[in-house]
């Protein structure tokens, strides 16, 4: 299902600015080049959009700073395969998406594979994190992964629920449940 | 405006600060804040000191190194503050020293960095790499987790304290977990719910009492685990070790080997038990003492 | 089902503009109709007005470029479809640490007299339940290993001597545990402790890898 309340495309990297278009498209052309140069121009274009992405996936600073890197590594190992017929701040904006869940993907399967035990060790904290109520964006940051990246992309992005799901490797309803769990979440928490 | 200048004045006071050397810039920063407002602070290295007082405010200052910046801000919302160097690879420490309301939840991120707490009862948590933290005056609630610095804390109602290698020292708390890989960890209390001591080599030590309806499980796999209590022990107590020896002081008992290879272990109750004492090594000794007259509380 | 918790499930889909006209109708007359689920869709739609404010760039708390461009040194853009790849040194030192669990564990099963192998049919290594966490532990640690050879380079010196050198004694630790449920059989208390063991090196990689 496609999500009408945001109606620009989802991966509308420039959509909120204006992107002087030819000097971009020539940093990537020069940069798929090797042009290390105006590879970093593109990092300094695009850097900003880029964390913000990761940071709200991640709801966690210091993750939001590797995955922007990692981001840009990845981008510069693929930038041969960006045939330009999309916006590259859109292929940019699919890639941080790809890293940042991939990473996430990987490390619930580590969690789970740990069989969960009784010690007092893995006992969570009897408590809302610290600085829960900070602001919209602690809050959403302190949302449990699955919910957080439904309502990062639904909500903010402005992603459609069939494609978070093939993202997540999830149900269509089930990425709708976890944005309604989200979002209550979020009231309970911004309420309080 | 009568707050704020007592406020100023008593922190005057109270901290007197050192003129900074040359190229450090001194910083005071402060912001009237709610009784209970979450705080956040970044200073990789250096040292970070939080006191809690009675005033709904908090007060920042401290001495920077040349070219670091301070960044500080917020509401009764939350609080955030922290020292921005000019170069990550900066090792030049930055001394911050903060004055919080008395209840806050207080977060603390260092890297080289030394951490002291003092008089904070609402929550912490606070994470080194290499520094050492100390914390006095029981957070109810408690995180603290160091790489290979010392960890000293009085726990509250709820405590975790993690290492690698450093010594951890906790006294008190009603529910509290430690865990460390070589570190030494010495546990003193005797009012507790819940207590689990584990490491992979470093020695574990408990001092106090184990109180009726508490659990204490101390668990090593070649640390040697100390439990010195009354002479009055009351406790269902469980010992097993593959490879480890037992000297116990509270009866004639003495381990006996299970069947199957599975080990040895040494089972029996002390006075009416009551209590679960449980230690478990794969070649630590276990040595359990009966605490003279003096040490005990 | 009440109209209210009918509704509360309805609004998620109305708020965000996907729901059936029919559907539509009956949210909005019962809005009209209760303050208290009119006061929840205000709270909500106000939420996601917020979020949808949020800024869409947000600059990153440090330069991020100088550690990119590091390690740009190493990837060169793949035209080819083929990508050379340098090994630096100090992936290999870490690949070396990792290496040294392996080690490890092998020696000390080398090591046991052949008496103490385990009976023919010993059950312990093979029984379904401890095998199974065995691996699920060894995969969780291969990938955490993975990711900590990945960062290695970008850790201090001392904090890689000190990942270093407990890693060692927890590798030694689970190697004697391992070695110890070989020649026992199945044995629950042995079996914690190499679970103890396992979660210490989780943890410490876990930690190792998010300085």
């Amino acid at each position: 299902m496609s999500n009408p309340a945001l109606s620009f495309p989802p991966h509308a990297f420039s959509g909120r600015r204006a992107v002087p278009v030819p000097r971009v498209t020539d940093a990537v052309a020069r940069a798929a080049a090797g042009d290390r140069a105006a590879f970093e121009t593109l990092y300094r274009e695009h850097a900003g959009r880029v964390y913000a992405l990761c940071l709200r996936l991640a709801g966690d600073t210091t993750r939001a700073e590797e995955y922007t890197q990692d981001v840009f590594v990845r981008a510069w190992q693929r930038l041969a395969s960006f045939r330009g017929d999309a916006a590259f701040s859109s292929w940019l904006h699919r890639l941080a998406v790809n890293v940042v869940l991939q990473d996430r993907r990987a490390e619930r399967r580590r969690l789970r594979r740990v069989e969960p035990t009784d010690d007092l060790g893995s006992a969570p904290a009897p408590r809302d994190r610290i600085a829960a109520r900070l602001d919209l964006e602690t809050a959403i940051a302190a949302l449990p992964d699955a919910a957080r990246q439904v309502f990062v992309l639904y909500d903010i992005e402005g992603y459609g629920h069939a494609e978070i799901g093939r993202l997540l490797g999830i149900a269509e309803g089930t990425s709708k449940a976890h944005l309604h769990r989200a979002r209550r979440l979020l009231r309970e928490a911004l309420e309080r | 405006m009568l707050r704020i200048s007592l406020i100023t004045v008593s922190y005057a006071v109270l901290v007197g600060l050192a003129p900074p050397a040359a190229g450090q810039q001194r910083v005071e920063r402060r912001l009237t804040v709610g009784e209970r407002t979450p705080i956040r602070v970044h200073n990789l290295t250096g040292s970070t000191t939080v006191r809690g007082w009675a005033h709904d405010s908090v007060v920042l200052t401290g001495t920077l190194p040349a070219g670091a910046t301070l960044y500080f801000g917020g509401s009764a919302g939350g609080v955030k503050g922290g020292v921005e160097l000019a170069d990550p690879a900066d090792t030049m420490p930055a001394h911050l020293e903060l004055r919080v309301p008395r209840g806050a939840r207080v977060w603390i991120k260092s890297a080289s960095g030394d951490i002291t707490v003092e008089g904070v009862s609402g929550g912490l948590d606070v994470y080194t790499v290499s520094g050492r933290v100390s914390v006095r005056g029981a957070a109810a609630e408690l995180t603290a987790e160091s790489m290979d610095g010392a960890v000293t804390v009085e726990a509250g109602r709820w405590a975790r304290v993690k290492t690698a290698s450093g010594a951890i020292a906790v006294t008190g708390g009603e529910d509290v977990g430690v865990a460390t890989v070589t570190g030494a960890v010495t546990y003193a209390a005797d009012a507790f719910r819940r207590a689990r001591l584990e490491s992979v080599s470093g020695d574990l030590t408990f001092r106090g009492a184990v109180p009726r309806g508490s659990r204490l499980e101390l668990e090593s796999h070649g640390g040697q685990v100390t439990v010195e209590v009354p002479a009055a022990l009351s406790a269902e107590i469980a010992i097993t070790t593959f490879q480890g020896e037992v000297h116990n002081a509270f009866g004639s008992q003495s381990l006996r080997p299970l069947p199957d290879q599975r080990g040895r272990a040494l089972e029996f109750t002390a006075g009416t038990g009551g209590a679960d004492l449980i230690v478990r090594t794969f070649k630590g000794d276990v040595r359990l003492l009966r605490a003279s007259a003096k040490t005990t509380r | 089902m009440s109209d209210c918790e009918r509704i509360g499930v309805l609004l998620d889909d109305y708020l965000s503009g996907t729901l059936r006209a029919g559907d539509r109708t009956e949210v909005e007359r019962h809005l009209e109709a209760c303050p208290t689920c009119a006061r929840e869709a205000e709270t909500l739609r106000r939420l996601l007005a917020d979020a949808r404010a949020l800024p869409r760039s947000i600059a990153p708390p440090r330069d991020l470029w100088r550690g990119i461009d590091a390690r740009l040194e190493e990837e060169r853009p793949a035209r080819s479809g083929r990508r050379f790849i340098r090994v630096r040194p100090r992936l290999l030192a870490a690949a070396a640490v990792v290496l040294v669990a392996v080690t490890a564990a092998v020696a000390v099963q080398l090591a046991r007299p052949p008496a103490q192998a385990p009976l023919a049919g010993g059950p312990a290594v093979t029984a379904p339940r401890y095998a199974a966490v065995a691996a699920d532990y060894a995969a969780a640690v291969r990938e955490l290993e993975a990711s900590f050879v990945q960062r290695y380079d970008r850790l201090p010196p001392e904090t890689r001597a000190v990942v270093s050198r407990n890693l060692a004694v927890i590798d030694t630790a689970i190697a004697e545990a391992r070695a110890a449920l070989a020649a026992a059989g199945p044995n629950p208390d042995l079996e914690t402790l190499l679970w103890a063991s396992y979660r210490a090196k989780l943890d410490l990689l876990g930690r190792a890898t998010k300085l």
